[in-house]
């Protein structure tokens, strides 16, 4: 019809090889300027475009606000000193809000102040006026004391000593602070060492003369050699203790040479508080320190938040038992996962004979990702949990009963209630990329002899892994971000211990674990205060989803490199 | 010829086996859990029967007393001549005691154990017995001269008459273990019945061994009398009382006193002597410094006499607090023990009902269940009867708080029945048992209505079990005689049993352990204890006994169709709208930034989507939700008012030069978007201050404001539609853009018209919760878009493009081609879409868990919460005990969520590879 068109179109359907979509593309721009018809329409074109734009509007909304709130949170903002009402207000601006103002009852902008100072009878929150944070001051000798109790401290640093109580300088608050750091990483070696391995021998120990006693009841072993027995743990019980007592010895002195070393805090509002050195977890003058500094304090902070123990109900510290969880829970689940993903979809892509049977199997496989996950919760604890676990404590862990060990929510039973929600994404996934895998691949292999394990393993899989890999990398991004399975099958709100450590047996899959989105939940949702554990929220919350989208970016990554390998080789 | 090694043979053969194991296991397990819930959950619809328990050698024909252990029947007294107790376990108690008197109660002192009181007769001395299940040995412990008369019993507590005080004695039993030394000096004959049976009598102590090893106890009672009224019965001589009956009052050491006296016959034609009764109530205060007890007996207070009939009355306390009464003239009263006066109030029973026959509270007192007779004579071949359920305790604190004192007693449910012998009452349960014997079986069969169909089921003797709330017969069975004995078993069940002519003891078991719940009560409106009027309620969490926990699932169900289906009126015009112009108009560069973009966003983990709409989103529309209102109705119709704008003349150059197909475009409508939203969040604050008084909140709730705008608001998009729909030939565009105007002030002029007929805040729309379905529907279709967004883009760039070429050369625009020509074929595919779109916001949990509110309301109104079932389940399964009735319903709620998801996948899966096949023929 249109000769030069028909050229052009050749040309870059060379160039970028994809033919009709240039040529319907350049249809529409001839179309379009023939007719006056053309503008029919517009106004539908831009509700659609109105549609998209509100979507992607929503999501810059969403990660601005996840992300600016996170940085704000892990920031060392400066702190401010504003006169209002014959009052002086000391504190962190944070954000800004209209309200009514209660005096005059008249809406207002208004900025909500962080005043710190819990235990000096100080208003923890306050809101001022936003114009008068303009003419605010900001004094360069105010400190910002993180605490291990009692939430942060804004005021002045002293020496203990009250008749000569003079504030000490930078050094001094800094040698001070790392010294204390230092003699707690020595307490904490010997609490976390020996002290805990002595907890653990004891518990045993004690689980030993249970058995024995029920061993004597049902007659399995005489009273003599119970009685032998039971002398024999005694010795050991008591051996226990006496090494227990000296580590407690020295555990305490310890303690009572870090009480030794004191500062007082002074706080705005004249009163003060004499505390050990070791109560603060990191000082420093917000006022007066560079922006070099602040970035420095900055990813100081945001190391503590991903490495250190959660403090005061959640609302401070880190959450690196919450990442360990679910990084634990995750690692578990794809070892469920993975093998019996890949192999389901091997079973139904190469072994099962393709017929309606089959293709109604993959259907329901399909639809099972579509499943709400809170019924793979309830699945999970009735079956995991109540049916199980408990067969196994019934067998097992009869020493422990009433208690129950695996009768009740665990990292296990979490895992592989998460493996059963994801192994329909890691089937689909791998199941498309082995019918991607061109046949003449297959009947090369077959052509040289090799039986049907030997092609799947040399030939097939190998190149299927990239797909295999994306459906693993996909199921990870959802088990990570999944809560509500969780709430029954194992998750905590504070865990007293990690699902891994140094005593024997190492892993333990019995154990409860916290999440990263449970704590989420947990401090969102069930806080005492919202304002108080909202920094900490937001900052879980970008973890979260920083871990969930790096995974789906890998995944998207390596489905688009496996696309192209497919493309490329179209011939074969 | 090469040949295959073997090693590598058994290895294949072995992998394929191995895979085709996992792989069919893990199909199976995909069926297994759907097979797991159900089986879960079967049980709660499971029917309710009398089983057969098994016969036991009774040698009695009397019926007495059944004492049931929590798993097994234990002892079965009877107030026989001859002998008073015997056995039904396999050990029967050693030498049952003669002569008792009818008088012998029993009680439960606690887990495993009995006490047993007797009062003196001819041939022997008044005495009690204790039981341990294992080793059942009556112990003679109270044998005194004093002759005490059981006139009550509460639990390890017994009522006696002491010559002539009334004592409250307390059993308890006391175990201690034998020293060695002790244990050397029993004799040789004790010694051998220890080893051979684990226990023996020595004295008036048993001794017990629980195993080999362990150490031996010897248990004793012992008694307390927790009080007594020295002088009782010289202040009412025995000659005028003819029976002491006494109420205890759950909990508490006080209760009512029955005091039965003879009065002389007057009328002649009754010659016996009639009992009346006399009702005090007594109770015990103690002095907290000095320990000194006091008791006092204080009379009921009535307005008039009234004649209680001693046999038939039936007092009941009321959460441990007030009593009810109820006499045979349909009176009932009700007493608050805490008045001073013990003045009674009167309960009446609606007009229509005849005298009473029967009655019998429930556990608690809650409810009660009652027969009447008819008030008109009735013919002789039809239910003579009306048995109801009666909601006592709703009337009883109606009646505390009127000012007249008198108050009508609300009526559960009502029916035809049979007149029945006996009425019984589970304890725990809200189940009613009652015993019906006909003479003329066969005739009433014939005359029943359709109606009362199941009464068909009466046969000569019928034990039916009935439950209270909704008047369901669980079940029926067949037991000869009327004077049958019941116990308990731990909650669930109930035993019954009686003595046949053979000396038998027949056992029948009603088992019930989910009899609250039947498909009328989790799908059909129920009047429930202390409710006005019938209806779906959903309050699980049961404290105690005498909560009544309501399991409708009906608010849970339209919770979750709230939720979805506000979301979906959020998320399907955006997610279809939005993928319009990704896949038909957007150039492939920016598609191909954008469309990954979107499907990432459906990886955001719902906890946190949740968490920001409580946090963030709640509180922002909160303050603003005549903004968020008026974006959500005009946003639209503003950005369409600027597509006129550019269709007119003057304007068209900006379009025709392939302007919206650009990435330049987006921009322009980002930068714009966002200025608009700006003007219209501006707008509706002016709106909010100007209209509502600055708080529409307030004026939801009752506060100063115009009902015409907001009303406006509502039919915005209504108005904006239909002016549109005008066929204006003449300048159409401007009549477009003129309508953009003109529109908002129809609206309010309609608006102010319908406000004359509805008022909104009242019938339509209501409280104002902070967390509410606008802010759900928000972050539900922000979960919901990135999925109908991404399965709609997929449908759509898979028309074919011939078919678009097609219509372009026939010289159809851009906009033409697509809703007339790709939209329609594409049109299955949006539609299964939209359908997993659906799935996935009934199974949201999180999000609903935390920006919901969680509250069971059963409302259409945009600002109030709602209750969804997975978020339900997420909030009350950590707490549900095990295999109880609610832990089941939880397992119910999420097979139906399973099945019902399943089934909208499988059907958008259908609808989608049909739409697939469709597109490859063309």
């Amino acid at each position: 019809m249109f000769p030069f068109l028909r050229k052009q179109a050749d040309a870059q359907a060379a160039s970028k090889g994809n033919q009709p979509a240039v040529l319907f593309k350049t249809a529409i721009r001839i179309r379009s300027r023939a007719s006056h018809n053309a503008t029919e329409g517009v106004p539908w074109i831009w509700v659609c475009a109105g549609a998209l734009v509100t979507i992607l509007l929503l999501i810059a909304a969403l990660f601005g606000v996840i992300i600016s709130q996170a940085t704000s949170a892990l920031w060392p903002h400066s702190v401010v000193r504003i006169q209002q009402d014959q009052q002086t207000v000391i504190g962190v601006a944070m954000r800004q809000e209209e309200g009514t103002d209660p005096q005059t009852n008249e809406r207002q902008m208004r900025r909500l102040v962080y005043q710190a100072n819990r235990d000096f009878g100080i208003n923890e929150f306050t809101f001022i006026p936003s114009a008068k944070l303009a003419g605010a001051e900001r004094p360069a000798s105010l400190w910002f004391v993180e605490r291990r109790e009692w939430g942060p401290f804004i005021g002045r640093i002293q020496t203990a000593d009250p008749a000569t109580a003079i504030d000490i300088d930078e050094k001094t608050v800094s040698n001070l602070v790392n010294e204390a750091a230092m003699r707690a990483a020595e307490l904490r070696k010997i609490e976390k060492g020996p002290l805990a391995d002595l907890n653990a021998s004891m518990e045993e120990i004690r689980l030993d003369k249970k058995k024995i006693e029920r061993l004597l009841e049902t007659g399995k072993i005489s009273e003599d050699d119970a009685a032998a027995k039971h002398a024999e743990l005694d010795k050991q019980l008591t051996e226990s203790l006496k090494s227990h007592a000296f580590l407690t010895e020295k555990v305490q002195q310890l303690r009572s040479v870090d009480e030794a070393i004191k500062v007082t805090l002074l706080a705005p509002n004249g009163q003060s508080k004499t505390i050990p050195a070791s109560q603060i977890m990191r000082a420093y003058q917000p006022n007066s320190i560079n922006i070099i500094q602040r970035m420095g304090l900055f990813f100081g902070r945001l190391w503590s938040f991903v490495s250190e123990e959660p403090r005061e109900a959640n609302t401070e510290g880190g959450v690196f038992p919450a990442l360990f969880g679910t990084v634990a829970m995750t690692i578990l689940m794809t070892l469920f996962v993975l093998p019996v993903g890949v192999m389901t979809a091997v079973y139904m892509r190469e072994i099962a004979k393709q017929g309606f049977l089959v293709s109604l199997v993959r259907i329901a496989v399909n639809n099972l990702a579509g499943v709400p996950s809170i019924v793979y919760g309830v699945f999970g604890v009735g079956f995991f949990c109540y049916s199980v676990g408990a067969t196994i404590d019934q067998l097992f862990f009869q020493d422990k009963l009433p208690n129950p060990t695996f009768g009740t929510g665990g990292v296990l039973w979490a895992s592989l209630t998460l493996a059963l929600l994801t192994v329909p994404v890691v089937i689909v996934s791998t199941e498309e990329a082995l019918t991607a895998v061109p046949r003449s691949l297959r009947e090369a292999s077959y052509g040289c002899g090799a039986t049907r394990m030997q092609t799947l393993w040399n030939i097939v899989l190998p190149k299927a892994m990239p797909g295999v890999m994306t459906g693993l990398i996909l199921a990870m991004a959802r088990a990570v971000g999944e809560v509500a399975p969780l709430l029954m099958t194992g998750v905590v709100k504070l865990a007293p211990a990690l699902p891994v450590d140094t005593h024997f047996p190492f892993i333990h899959l019995e154990r409860s674990f916290m999440h990263l989105g449970f704590h989420i939940y947990d401090l969102g949702f069930q806080s005492r205060s919202t304002e108080l554990s909202r920094p900490m929220v937001f900052a879980s919350t970008s973890l979260l989803v920083a871990i969930v989208l790096f995974l789906n970016f890998i995944a998207i990554k390596i489905r688009s490199e496996l696309r192209k390998r497919f493309e490329g080789r179209g011939a074969f | 010829m090469y040949q295959t090694r073997r090693r590598v043979l058994i290895l294949d053969r072995f992998a394929s086996g191995l895979i085709t194991v996992v792989g069919l296991s893990v199909i199976l397990a995909v069926f297994g859990m759907m097979l797991f819930l159900f089986s879960s959950s079967w049980p709660l619809f499971k029917l309710e029967t009398f089983k057969p328990a098994g016969h036991l050698n009774a040698s009695s024909q009397t019926a007495g007393r059944l004492l049931i252990d929590e798993t097994a029947p234990l002892a079965f007294l009877l107030p026989g001549k001859e002998e008073a107790i015997c056995a039904v376990t396999a050990r029967l108690i050693e030498s049952p005691r003669s002569g008792r008197d009818s008088s012998a109660e029993a009680a439960a002192l606690e887990k495993a154990k009995y006490e047993f009181a007797a009062a003196e007769s001819t041939s022997a001395p008044a005495a009690s017995w204790i039981f341990q299940r294992s080793h059942l040995t009556p112990q003679a412990t109270q044998a005194t001269q004093l002759a005490p008369r059981c006139v009550g019993q509460d639990g390890a507590h017994v009522l006696l008459r002491m010559g002539d005080s009334l004592q409250r004695v307390q059993f308890q039993i006391v175990r201690q273990f034998l020293s060695s030394e002790e244990q050397r000096m029993l004799d040789i004959k004790t010694r051998a019945l220890l080893n051979e049976r684990r226990w023996a009598v020595a004295g008036s102590d048993v001794l017990v061994k629980s195993s080999q090893q362990s150490p031996l106890a010897k248990l004793s009672l012992q008694s307390e009398t927790v009080w007594s009224i020295p002088d009782f019965y010289k202040t009412y001589p025995q000659q005028t009382l003819s029976s002491v009956r006494f109420v205890p009052r759950p909990g508490k050491k006080d209760g009512l006193l029955i005091l039965g006296s003879h009065r002389p016959s007057t009328q002649k034609s009754n010659t016996q002597n009639e009992a009346t009764a006399e009702l005090k109530i007594l109770s015990l205060s103690e002095n907290q410094i000095t320990g000194e007890k006091t008791s006092s007996l204080r009379a009921l207070q009535f307005k008039e006499p009234v004649h209680f009939d001693l046999d038939r009355l039936q007092p009941t306390w009321i959460e441990n607090r007030y009593l009810v009464i109820a006499s045979q003239n349909n009176h009932f009263f009700s007493v608050d023990s805490e008045d001073a006066q013990l003045s009674t109030t009167v309960l009446t029973l609606p007009q229509e009902f005849g005298p009473l026959n029967r009655f019998v509270p429930a556990f608690g007192g809650a409810a009660a269940f009652a027969e009447f007779a008819w008030k008109e004579p009735r013919a002789s071949d039809s239910p003579n009867v009306k048995c109801a359920s009666l909601d006592v305790g709703r009337a009883t604190r109606a009646a505390q708080n009127a000012a007249d004192r008198q108050a009508a007693i609300p009526v559960l449910w009502e029916d035809k029945c049979v007149s029945s012998d006996r009425l019984e009452m589970h304890p725990h349960k809200r189940v009613v048992y009652r015993w019906l014997k006909q003479s003329n079986a066969s005739d009433q069969n014939k005359s029943l209505t359709p109606n009362s169909r199941e009464n068909l089921n009466f046969a000569n003797e019928t034990l039916e079990a009935r439950e209270l709330t909704t008047g369901r017969i669980a079940a029926t069975t067949l037991v000869p005689t009327n004077s049958f004995a019941m116990g308990v078993v731990d909650t669930q069940g109930q035993f019954f049993g009686w003595p046949d002519e053979n000396k038998n003891l027949n056992l029948i078991e009603f088992i019930a352990p989910h009899v609250e719940v039947s498909i009328k009560s989790l799908f059909e409106k129920i009047r429930y204890e202390s409710y006005e009027n019938a209806s779906y309620s959903w309050q699980s969490t049961s404290g105690s006994d005498e909560f009544q926990a309501k399991f409708s699932l009906i608010p849970l169900i339209w919770g979750t169709v709230k939720a979805t289906l506000y979301s979906l009126l959020f998320a399907v015009p955006l997610a279809i709208f939005a993928a319009v112009y990704s896949s038909e108009i957007l150039d492939r560069q920016t598609r191909n930034i954008v469309k990954p973009t979107l499907e990432m966003m459906a990886s955001v983990p719902s906890v946190v989507l949740g968490f920001l709409a409580a946090i963030v989103i709640a509180p922002w529309v909160e303050s603003h939700v005549v903004s968020v209102l008026l974006i959500g109705t005009s946003m639209p119709f503003l950005l369409y008012i600027f597509g006129v704008f550019l269709q007119t003349p003057s304007a068209r150059h900006l379009t025709t030069r392939g302007l919206y197909a650009s990435r330049r475009l987006l921009l322009w409508v980002i930068a714009g978007f966002a200025a608009m939203l700006w003007l219209l969040a501006r707008a509706g604050m002016w709106i909010e201050r100007t209209a509502f008084g600055g708080d529409l909140k307030a004026f939801l709730s009752g506060g100063p404001g115009t009902e015409g705008v907001l009303w406006g608001l509502l039919i915005l998009p209504l108005v904006f539609i239909s002016l549109w729909s005008v066929p204006v030939r003449r300048a159409r565009n401007w009549y477009r853009i003129g309508v953009f105007v003109l529109g908002p002030i129809a609206a309010i002029g309609i608006g102010s018209v319908l406000s004359g007929h509805t008022t909104l805040r009242n019938d339509l729309l209501g409280q104002y919760a902070q967390r509410n379905t606008l802010v759900i529907s928000i972050a539900m279709g922000f979960a919901i878009i990135p999925i109908i967004y991404s399965l709609a883009e997929d449908a759509l760039t898979s028309v074919p493009n011939s078919l678009r070429a097609g219509s372009l050369a026939c010289g159809a625009s851009v906009w033409q081609t697509t809703a007339w020509v790709v939209l329609p074929t594409a049109a299955s595919g949006l539609f299964s879409a939209v359908m997993v779109g659906l799935g996935r916001g009934i199974g949201e949990t999180m999000i609903a868990v935390m920006a919901t509110g969680n509250s069971a309301v059963m409302t259409i109104n945009p600002f109030d919460g709602l209750r969804s079932m997975a978020a339900n389940i997420a909030v009350e399964l950590p707490e549900a005990a095990q295999a109880s009735t609610h832990y089941r319903i939880l397992f119910l709620s999420a097979l139906t969520l399973f099945l019902f998801t399943f089934t909208l996948n499988s059907f958008a899966e259908l609808l989608r590879a049909r739409y697939r096949e469709r597109n490859k023929a063309l």
